[in-house]
C-alpha cells in the first residue's frame, strides 16, 4: 500500500506552539493548524464504562473529551480503549492489581487541548481544569497530556482516521532529546496512534533544508529558551550546540515592566496590566528593535486589546533589549551575541567562515522587527574589523532566508522549518527503507528509532 | 559471579581530561556531548554553623568531604537549577542534622557547562578538577559527572552500566574513590575503569602500541603491549597545550600587545597592521582564574589559525621564506605573523631552545621525539621493534599542520635501527576523544560483558575489587 502524499503529516510540537500539517503536495504554504502547546485537565470521579480493560499507571486515563463530541468523532477520535501504559514499567504491576480491584471507582482525567481547551476553560472553573504545558524547558514533563495534545491535532484537526490511518507522521524533535524519549514517542504513535510510519527528524536541520542551505548557523528564538545550532554539510555539530535560557518570555517580562513605566499608557489603558498584555501588544507589531544609530519613531503607536484602544510610546523600542543585556530581567546568563560566539567557537576554525555567512534568525520571537539587522550589526562589530583579519576570521556575516521560489513563505522565517520537514517528508515517505514502518517497528520495538532515522 | 548481562541496554562512556570531557553511550562513533572539564565557582558569603536553613531555595550548603571517601549527597538534589542556569551544589545528607562541632566551610555554586562557564560573572572562579591526570577536586568532579549524566544525556544511572577512563599512572586510592562514586552515589548497574592509553590503541585498531597523547595540561607516552600499559615505559611530562599558549601570551607581552578577550570589548574600530588597537572596554571586573581562562580561549584560536611546524629542524632562514599568516586579536590588534607561528610549536620538538623563561620544572623538559624514544628504551628490548611499528598520536595538541610529518621524520632521524610507522587519525574527533572511543567500543562487545564489576560485586566484596578487576 504506497503512501499518498496528500496523506504524509508533519507535526512539530514547542514549549509554546504546535505546529502541524497534512498534505506535502503544495509545500508553500504555512502549517495547517497551529495551536498553543497548552493542555487542559480535568480529573473526574466518575467511571466511564466503556474502558474494557486499561493497563494504565494509577489514576490516568486519557480519553479524549465527550463534551462534544459528535458520533462519528467518537468513532475515531474519541479513542476510549485498550491503553499502552506509556510509562516505564514501574507502575504497571500495581495498575494491574488496582484495575482488577476498583475497576469501576477509579478517577480518570479528560485532557482537553486546542479549541476543546477553549471551550472547556469557559465551561469549567479553575479549580476543576488545570492547564499547563505539557514540555517544559524543551522536555517532555507530562507525557499523558502531551499524548492527548497529539491525539488532539492528528485525529480532531487534522482529521486523520486511526482505524485506517494511512498517515506517516515526521515528527520534528528538538536536538537534545534523549534516547528513551524518542523510543517512547515510537512507541505512542505506532501502538495509539496506528500511523504506519514514523519519522524523526531535528528542528534545526529542518529549518536549514527550508532555507535551501547544508551548512549554516540556526538561532532559534523560542519561548523558553534560544538554541544555537551550527550545522556543517548536513551535519549538527552537537558539541557546538549554545542553549540559552533567554527568549521570548523574557522579552515578555521585560515589556511588562516598560508598559507598566509609561504613563500615558497606564493612563489611557486603565486596567492592570500582566503578561498576557504585554505578550500581545509584542505579537502585534509594535515592538521594534533599532540599530544603535537609528532613531525613533516619536509618534506613538495604536494598539488595542480586549476591545480598548490605546497607543504605546517609545518603550516599544526598548522591549527586545533584554536580549542583548540579559541584566535587565537580572538574569546572568550569556547574551544572544556571546552565545552565538561560543558555538562558533566550538566549531573547528577552517569551517567558520562557511557558518557566519550562513546565519539563519528564527523562532516566534524573530518576527519583532528589526531583529535580525541588529543582531547582523551586533555581530559585525564583534568580528574582525580590521583590513589584515586571519584566513579563518571574517568582516561580515550574511543571513539565509526562505527562497523566493516560494512566495507565500518567502517572508516568513519562522515557517522555514516547517517548510524543511515537508521538504523532507515528500522525499522519505515514498520508499519504506528510508522511514521506521510497521514492519520494522513489529520487528524490533521502539528501539529501532535509534538504528534507522538519525 | 555476577556478570551483567544486559545486552540491549547501552553503556554509559565517560572520559575526564584535563581539558574536556567526554560522555555518550557505548557503540557511538562520537560522544553524545564534549564540555569543558573546568567548572566555575562562585562563592557566597558563608555563615557560622547552621543546619537548618536547608530550605534556603538559592543557595545550598556544601560540607567540606575531603575527610571520607563518599560524598553524602541526597541525590534527589542533583540537578537542579536556579534561575541562571548553576548548579546548585547537592545538599549534604542529614543536613538538618549537622553535629554542630563539624563546620560549614564553604557555600557556593557550581556552574558546568560551555554555557555556565562562559559567562562572566564578576566573582566566579574557574577551576579544573584535574591535575597531572589525577583526579583533584572530587566535589568538582561530581558536578562534573551530574552534568553529564543529568543534564546531557539526560539518562537513568541506574539502567545504565557505567565505563571510564583513567591515566595509566592513576592510583588505587583514586580508583576505589571512583568506584565508591559510581556505586554509591549514582547507583550504576556495572561499572569499569580501563586506561585511556590502552583505549587509544584499541581505538586505532591495534593491541601493541606506544601511545603518544598530547593534550592540554600534559604530554605522555604510554607503551602498550597485548592490551596491557607497560609501566616501566610510562613517561611524562607537564609540557602541552597550555604551556604553548602561555608562550605566545608571553610573545606578546614582550612585544607589548595586549591579549583581551571577547567579554571586556564593547566597541572597536579598525587599525592599519601592527597598531596598537583603538578599543572601548566595559566594566566587567573579574576573577583572574575567568579572565586567564578567557585569554586562553583566544590564543587557543590563534594556534589553530595561524600555527605551523616546520618540516625539518628549525632553520631561521628557511622559516623566514615562508608566507605570513595575518591574524586579527578580538580588539582590534592585526599583524602578520611569520617566524613567530612556527617557533610556537617547535617547542614541543626542542624545548630547551624554544621555551622563553622556564620554570625550574620546566627546565628538565626533553623534546617529544626523546620522550618517546626514552619510553620505548624503557621496555624490555623485544618490545620495542612492535612499539617503534605502532606509534599512535592523539591528543588536541598534535593537531597543528605538520606535526604529524615532522614527529616521523624526528623519529627517523634518530639513530637506531627501528621502523618507525606512526599512526595519526587525520579525523579531528578521532584525535580529541581516542580514548573515549577505544571506550565506546570495548564496552559494545560481547565478550566484555564478562569484565564489568556488577553491584553484587561491589557490595560483597566493597571497593577494592577495582584494584582486582581492571587492572
Amino acid at each position: 500500500m504506497a503512501l499518498r502524499e496528500e496523506n504524509f503529516v508533519v507535526l512539530h510540537s514547542g514549549s509554546w506552539n504546535t505546529k502541524a500539517g497534512i498534505n506535502v503536495v503544495d509545500t508553500n504554504k504555512p502549517p495547517h493548524v497551529t495551536i498553543r502547546s497548552l493542555v487542559g485537565s480535568r480529573t473526574v470521579a466518575s467511571e466511564l464504562t466503556d474502558i474494557a480493560e486499561t493497563e494504565t499507571a494509577p489514576a490516568t486515563t486519557t480519553a479524549e473529551t465527550t463534551s462534544e463530541a459528535s458520533a462519528s468523532e467518537a468513532a475515531n477520535g474519541a479513542d476510549i480503549k485498550v491503553e499502552k501504559n506509556e510509562q516505564a514499567a514501574e507502575g504497571t504491576a500495581e495498575a494491574k492489581d488496582q484495575a482488577k480491584e476498583n475497576e469501576n471507582s477509579k478517577p480518570q482525567t479528560i485532557y482537553y487541548s486546542g479549541s476543546a481547551l477553549t471551550e472547556a476553560m469557559q465551561q469549567y472553573p479553575e479549580s476543576e481544569l488545570t492547564v499547563s504545558t505539557p514540555i517544559q524547558d524543551g522536555i517532555v514533563k507530562d507525557w499523558a497530556a502531551m499524548e492527548a495534545l497529539w491525539r488532539h491535532v492528528l485525529f480532531r484537526e487534522l482529521g486523520i482516521k486511526r482505524s485506517r490511518n494511512a498517515s506517516p507522521v515526521l515528527m520534528v524533535v528538538p536536538t537534545d532529546w534523549t534516547k528513551e524519549e524518542h523510543e517512547r514517542i515510537t512507541q505512542i504513535f505506532f501502538e495509539n496512534f496506528n500511523v504506519p510510519g514514523l519519522y524523526l527528524a531535528e528542528e534545526p536541520l529542518m529549518t536549514l533544508y527550508g532555507c535551501a542551505a547544508v551548512t549554516g548557523l540556526v538561532i532559534d528564538i523560542g519561548h523558553n529558551s534560544t538554541e544555537i545550532t551550527p550545522i556543517l554539510d548536513t551535519q549538527i555539530q552537537r558539541n557546538a550546540i549554545q542553549s540559552i535560557p533567554l527568549a521570548g518570555s523574557d522579552v515578555d517580562k521585560h515589556f511588562l515592566e516598560l508598559l507598566k513605566g509609561d504613563a500615558q499608557l497606564v493612563r489611557e489603558y486603565g486596567e492592570p496590566m500582566d503578561l498576557e498584555f504585554a505578550r500581545h501588544l509584542k505579537e502585534s507589531g509594535v515592538c521594534q528593535v533599532l540599530n544603535k544609530d537609528e532613531k525613533e519613531n516619536k509618534t506613538r503607536a495604536q494598539a488595542e486589546y480586549n476591545g480598548k484602544k490605546f497607543t504605546v510610546g517609545s518603550v516599544r523600542y526598548k522591549a527586545a533589549e533584554v536580549l542583548f543585556n540579559p541584566d535587565l530581567v537580572g538574569k546572568r546568563v550569556q547574551t544572544l551575541i556571546e552565545a552565538i560566539h561560543a558555538a562558533q567557537y566550538a566549531c573547528k576554525a577552517e569551517k567558520r567562515q562557511s557558518l557566519w555567512e550562513s546565519i539563519i534568525v528564527t523562532g516566534g520571537t524573530c518576527q519583532i522587527k528589526g531583529l535580525q539587522s541588529r543582531i547582523e550589526s551586533e555581530l559585525s562589530e564583534s568580528l574582525a574589523v580590521s583590513e589584515n583579519f586571519g584566513e579563518f576570521q571574517v568582516r561580515d556575516v550574511k543571513f539565509l532566508k526562505v527562497p523566493d521560489y516560494f512566495p507565500a513563505l518567502k517572508d516568513s522565517i519562522v515557517h522555514a522549518g516547517f517548510l524543511g520537514s515537508e521538504i523532507v517528508a515528500k522525499l522519505i515517505f515514498p520508499d519504506p527503507r528510508n522511514y521506521i514502518n510497521k514492519v520494522d517497528y513489529n520487528e524490533s520495538g521502539p528501539s529501532v528509532v535509534h538504528t534507522k532515522t538519525f | 559471579m555476577g556478570t551483567y548481562g544486559g545486552d540491549e541496554v547501552a553503556a554509559l562512556v565517560l572520559s575526564v581530561g584535563h581539558t574536556w570531557t567526554q560522555a555518550g553511550y557505548a557503540g557511538e562513533d562520537t560522544p553524545k556531548s564534549i564540555f569543558p572539564t573546568s567548572v566555575g565557582w562562585v562563592d557566597l558569603p558563608a555563615e557560622a554553623d547552621q543546619g537548618d536553613d536547608a530550605d534556603n531555595s538559592e543557595d545550598t550548603q556544601m560540607q567540606d568531604v575531603t575527610q571520607d571517601g563518599a560524598s553524602a549527597s541526597d541525590s534527589n538534589h542533583i540537578g537542579k537549577k536556579d534561575a541562571d542556569g548553576g548548579d546548585v551544589a547537592p545538599q549534604p545528607v542529614g543536613a538538618g542534622v549537622v553535629p554542630s562541632k563539624k563546620k560549614i566551610t564553604k557555600r557556593g555554586k557550581y556552574y558546568v557547562g560551555d554555557g555556565g562557564i562562559s559567562c562572566w560573572r564578576p566573582d566566579m572562579e574557574i577551576k579544573s578538577p584535574m591535575k597531572d591526570g589525577l583526579v583533584e577536586d572530587w566535589d568538582a568532579l561530581e558536578q562534573i559527572w551530574d552534568h553529564a549524566f543529568l543534564k546531557r544525556l539526560r539518562c537513568d544511572p541506574t539502567e545504565h552500566p557505567l565505563i571510564i577512563t583513567e591515566s595509566a599512572w592513576n592510583t588505587r586510592e583514586i580508583r576505589e574513590k571512583l568506584t565508591e562514586l559510581a556505586f554509591e552515589k549514582y547507583n550504576f548497574p556495572a561499572f569499569f575503569v580501563a586506561k585511556d592509553a590502552v583505549m587509544t590503541a584499541f581505538a586505532a585498531g591495534r593491541p601493541h602500541a606506544l601511545v603518544v597523547d598530547s593534550g592540554g595540561d600534559m604530554t605522555s607516552v604510554v607503551p602498550v603491549y597485548d592490551g596491557y600499559v607497560l609501566r616501566k615505559g610510562i613517561m611524562r611530562q607537564a609540557l602541552g597545550g597550555d604551556v604553548l599558549s602561555d608562550q605566545v601570551l608571553q610573545q606578546f607581552k614582550a612585544n607589548d600587545v595586549e591579549v583581551t578577550p571577547q567579554y571586556l570589548i564593547a566597541k572597536k574600530s579598525p587599525v592599519v597592521v601592527g597598531q596598537k588597537p583603538n578599543v572601548v572596554l566595559r566594566d566587567r571586573p573579574a576573577t583572574p582564574s575567568f579572565h586567564k581562562m578567557m585569554q586562553m580561549r583566544v590564543l587557543h584560536d590563534f594556534k589553530e589559525s595561524v600555527c605551523q611546524v616546520a618540516e625539518s629542524t628549525y632553520n631561521e632562514q628557511n622559516i623566514n621564506t615562508r608566507p605570513q599568516k595575518p591574524y586579527e586579536l578580538p580588539d582590534g590588534y592585526n599583524f602578520n605573523f611569520g617566524a613567530e607561528r612556527f617557533k610556537v610549536p617547535e617547542i614541543m620538538f626542542n624545548p630547551k631552545e624554544f621555551l622563553k623563561n622556564p620554570t625550574s620544572e620546566q627546565e628538565n623538559f626533553v623534546g617529544l621525539p626523546k620522550l618517546i624514544f626514552n619510553s620505548a628504551q624503557s621496555c624490555d628490548i623485544d618490545f620495542r621493534p612492535t612499539l617503534f611499528g605502532n606509534v599512535v598520536l592523539t591528543g588536541g595538541n598534535t593537531l597543528f599542520p605538520g606535526f604529524a610529518d615532522r614527529l616521523h621524520w624526528e623519529l627517523n632521524s634518530i639513530p637506531h635501527s627501528y621502523k618507525v610507522k606512526l599512526h595519526a587519525p587525520g579525523n579531528t574527533v578521532e584525535r580529541k576523544c581516542g580514548s573515549w572511543l577505544g571506550g565506546s567500543i570495548m564496552a559494545s562487545l560481547g565478550t566484555f560483558h564478562q569484565l564489568w564489576i556488577s553491584r553484587k560485586e561491589y557490595d560483597e566484596t566493597g571497593s577494592s575489587i577495582v584494584n582486582k578487576k581492571c587492572v
